[in-house]
């Protein structure tokens, strides 16, 4: 037999495996677990990355809620002082995976997690290859471009293991290419994909999603332009739109609860970050150079595509269909450019709720990854078909391509090996059996303390966790009378704690506020007096007399949500029964009906919504220290200023709590400022501390401390200023300890923080000395 | 369809050895739980030493607070790791140390102050 008969042969052979789903899941199996090999060998032990450490500890948190405590873990008291569970944006526990965290452990599970996940991401990029015309041989062969990528070795690593999330994107993709179709399967696809994103903690992935599925929606639909299908046009956008209602409806289970916690704890994101168009080629094709500890100073290979691709990819874009995974992958290259091209796109996209929280620009190149891949995928098809034209031309080129896609895997796994041998891990803390208290903890080693009984104080999160500075870390009961009302004496002891239900024996001679050391969170109920927030402190306000007073952690959001999310896996169950019998949606009128029953969750929601009066929590506008930040007036002591800034701000006052600190003391430097609207957005504060010896002889040399910060008192955004008041500035100071005998001045003034990074112009002086658009705020020596 | 079954079972066998792999593989061997009087002389060390190392962290942030504190107990707990390294016994027992010498008030030397409040988490908007 001629030699191009045998490939011929052997290639259909392949395309016939390939469309075997157990066959061809048999190979994405044995694929994930050579990938995963080194994490497999490392299970058990403890990642000491610091993300992992708080990612685990989430983790652990909710598997002891379930396990020990026969609770849904939606209340974690085991960080930050308490936090809602399921409004935690980072936990991953509201997925299907967590049942192998139940089933073997948090550190024993976790790598079959992730081997779990690429598998997921394998297949998903072989099925959506397949709908966007790749065929079988070429969505196999490039599936793993995209699955196996770079930042999913480094995600593994770090422990930010809900960043295996995205794996989840091709399904979602794929569910709403479908749903254009007026597939109500696809709607399906696409729901149930976005509920297990947001499920596993993906506070990037679903809102990276959102832009590509509208690129998706509208490749769809021009396809049913085209061929001038108008009705079928129609009916794929009614059931697409359908397919999106339907998807917020089965994740409002976590929805809501993550938009009630950054409601009151809104993330801040300043700066300007961008991505070279080096380091952006480098992330993607030069291969991954190993972690030290776990930290990856290099940014090569962190979004590892690989060259092999790159052959097959070049093949696709000759494809005319291809021209919207084409535009898509321009797209989301240039937002992972960040503010490095201009016009930037990202900083468009950052003007948008939501989005104005993103920090890495350069994430985006996990959808550009898939975009490669499923254009690879394509690439060979096109190969394929030209092969069979001119085999003599085209069959090498299609063999090379494939071998370059072949060859790319072993990258792809040493990528994966090199990163997980990278980690310093160490051995499982043993488990501890004893009452639970809050402790002053340790962030850095998050992960220990669930184990240990203990909660963790010392807090990290992506967000500004809303936190009480009255939590203590040494009490001998975690419940006590308030100091201020306990005049008239009285005594409270916890009779019996678990995570979302505490039950306290108290003993009041009068009424009195008793104090629980948590935060507080408007999901707690007392069966008992009125549950209240001091200073963020979770409080009930009981009347006097001996009672067993109970607590509750049952959340509005969690109740509302989960029941959103059963409807709305009723309506698809329904709308799936339905399609099989009648087949998919083709005319708008059904895509009507589809519609309208998608909204069934939603107002189902809306109702729990309107019937459960739970008091809505303010975000919390303190200062570190507890003191108000918004004010109608500048407090006593601040001296006038006056001084009015371009961009619709005015620095009312300024005070300084002394003039003369002694070294390493602490001080507070205070600017109050009033918006006057409209304000300029992306406005950020700088502060120069200069000081200068007092005694030009005394051989000390001038110093300079920085003290720029993009928020008024940590808490608000320049241009979130409420109209009408003041809002406190607060800057806390840590006087070195070599600064005396210095006399130091204080400037400030506003900067253009996400753009030119110019000053910002004074337009009016006031009262205080301005120079080069700063202003003078305080001058102090120190002792 | 034989070949169907023949992949299904396949496949079931690779997530087989996966989980065998996985709880088979070599655990750390963990160290041992210090001895009260060894966990009592670290919580002295480390109190001790946190006025030191919570100074050195003010100079690396001197106007945020969060990440002073934040920084302090990365030290802290760099330095525990090595207390719990020389002294060979877990980095847990160390932790623990900290917490039940506050808790029960463990002697510590003059002057030395924990502090058991911390400072809201405020992440730095910028890296």
């Amino acid at each position: 037999m001629p030699a191009g008969a045998r490939i011929g042969r052997a290639r259909k052979r392949l395309e016939r495996a390939g469309r075997s789903t157990p066959l061809r899941l048999f190979t994405f199996i044995l694929l994930a677990l050579v990938t995963c090999w080194v994490g497999l060998r490392h299970a058990g032990q403890m990642n000491l990355y610091r993300d992992g450490q708080v990612l685990l500890a989430y983790e652990e948190s909710a598997r002891k809620s379930v396990i020990e405590f026969g609770q849904l873990p939606s209340w974690n008291p085991y960080y930050c002082g308490g936090m809602s569970g399921i409004g935690s944006p980072q936990s991953r526990f509201a997925s299907p995976t967590f049942l192998l965290t139940l089933l073997l452990g948090t550190l024993a599970a976790e790598p079959l997690i992730v081997m779990l996940m690429l598998v997921v991401g394998l297949e998903g990029t072989f099925r959506y290859a397949r709908a966007r015309g790749a065929t079988t041989l070429g969505a196999w062969l490039a599936a793993p471009a995209f699955a196996l990528s770079g930042h999913f070795a480094f995600s593994a690593a770090l422990g930010w293991t809900n960043f295996l999330g995205f794996e989840l994107l091709p399904w979602v993709l794929l569910g709403f290419c479908r749903a254009a179709r007026g597939e109500v399967r696809g709607a399906a696809i696409a729901a149930l994909a976005l509920a297990w994103i947001v499920g596993f903690g993906g506070t990037y992935a679903a809102p990276m999603a959102v832009p590509l599925v509208a690129i998706e929606v509208a490749s769809a639909l021009a396809a049913h332009f085209e061929l001038r299908r108008r009705n079928r046009l129609a009916a794929g956008a009614i059931v697409a739109v359908a397919a999106g209602v339907l998807s917020i409806g089965a994740c409002c289970f976590r929805i809501w609860p993550i938009a009630e916690t950054l409601a009151q704890a809104p993330r801040l994101i300043g700066g300007t970050p961008s991505t070279s168009v080096r380091t952006i080629v480098a992330s993607l094709l030069r291969p991954m150079v190993g972690g030290e500890n776990g930290d990856f100073l290099s940014p090569n290979g962190t979004y590892y595509v690989g060259g092999g691709v790159v052959f097959a990819l070049v093949a696709g874009l000759t494809r005319r269909r291809s021209l919207s995974l084409a535009v898509a992958a321009y797209l989301a290259s240039w937002l992972a450019a960040g503010y490095a091209l201009k016009p930037s796109l990202f900083g468009a996209l950052r003007t948008l709720p939501v989005y104005d929280s993103l920090r890495y620009p350069e994430r985006f190149l996990i959808p550009f990854a898939l975009y490669a891949a499923v254009l690879a995928a394509v690439g060979v098809g096109r190969l394929q078909a030209l092969a069979r034209r001119r085999p003599s031309v085209f069959a090498p080129a299609l063999g090379l391509a494939c071998a370059a896609l072949v060859g790319g895997l072993f990258f792809a796994v040493q990528a994966h090996h090199l990163a997980m041998s990278g980690r310093l891990l160490a051995a499982a803390p043993s488990p501890a059996t004893r009452d639970f208290h809050q402790a002053r903890g340790n962030r850095w080693a998050a992960a220990y303390y669930p184990m240990m009984s203990r909660g963790s104080l010392s807090c990290w999160d992506a967000y500004p966790v809303p936190q009480s500075p009255l939590l203590r870390g040494d009490l001998t009961d975690e419940a006590y009378v308030s100091p201020i009302t306990r005049d008239g004496g009285g005594s409270v002891r916890t009779a019996r704690w678990s995570p979302n239900v505490i039950d306290l024996n108290v003993d009041l001679p009068s009424p009195a506020r008793v104090f629980v050391n948590q935060n507080a969170h408007r999901g707690w109920h007392a069966s008992a007096g009125t549950v209240t927030s001091d200073h963020g402190l979770l409080a009930v306000d009981l009347p006097a007399g001996q009672q067993r007073v109970t607590l509750r952690f049952v959340p509005r959001s969690a109740v509302g949500g989960a029941l959103g999310s059963v409807a709305a896996l009723a309506v698809i169950a329904w709308l799936l029964r339905r399609e099989r019998a009648r087949g998919p949606v083709r005319d708008s009128r059904t895509a009507w009906k589809m519609l309208a029953l998608a909204m069934t969750p939603l107002v189902a929601v809306g109702l729990v919504a309107l019937a459960w009066n739970e008091p809505a929590a303010a975000a919390q506008l303190r200062t570190t220290a507890g003191d108000e930040v918004v004010v109608d007036r500048p407090p006593e002591g601040a001296e006038p200023a006056g001084v009015v800034f371009e961009g619709g701000l005015e620095l009312v006052a300024v005070r300084a709590s002394t003039l003369t600190p002694r070294a390493g003391s602490k001080m507070t430097i205070e600017l109050d400022w009033r918006a006057h609207p409209p304000v300029r957005k992306g406005i950020g504060v700088f502060m120069h501390i200069d000081g200068a010896p007092i005694d030009p002889a005394s051989g000390l040399k001038e110093d300079h401390l920085n003290g720029d910060h993009p928020t008024f008192s940590g808490v608000i955004d320049p241009d979130h200023v409420p109209a009408g008041k003041i809002v406190r500035d607060i800057v806390e100071l840590s006087v070195p300890e070599d600064a005396a005998g210095k006399r130091w001045k204080v400037w400030a003034g506003l900067w253009i923080l996400k753009g030119t990074g110019a000053r910002v112009n004074v337009v009016g002086t006031g009262t205080r000395v301005v120079d080069e658009s700063r202003v003078l705020v305080a001058t102090f020596e120190v002792r | 369809m034989r070949a169907e079954l023949v992949g299904w079972i396949g496949c079931g066998a690779l997530c087989v050895a996966a989980v065998t792999v996985d709880l088979s593989a070599p655990r750390i061997e963990a160290a041992p739980e210090a001895s009260s009087d060894a966990k009592k002389h670290a919580f002295y060390m480390l109190a001790s030493e946190e006025a030191f190392m919570r100074k050195g962290a003010a100079k690396s942030f001197p106007t945020d607070p969060w990440s002073q504190d934040d920084d302090f107990h990365n030290r802290e707990f760099r330095r525990l790791q090595a207390l719990a390294t020389s002294d060979h016994v877990s980095v847990t027992s160390m932790l623990r140390a900290i917490d039940d010498g506050a808790r029960e008030r463990w002697p510590q030397a003059p002057g030395s102050v924990l502090d058991e409040t911390v400072p809201p988490c405020r992440p730095r908007p910028i890296y």
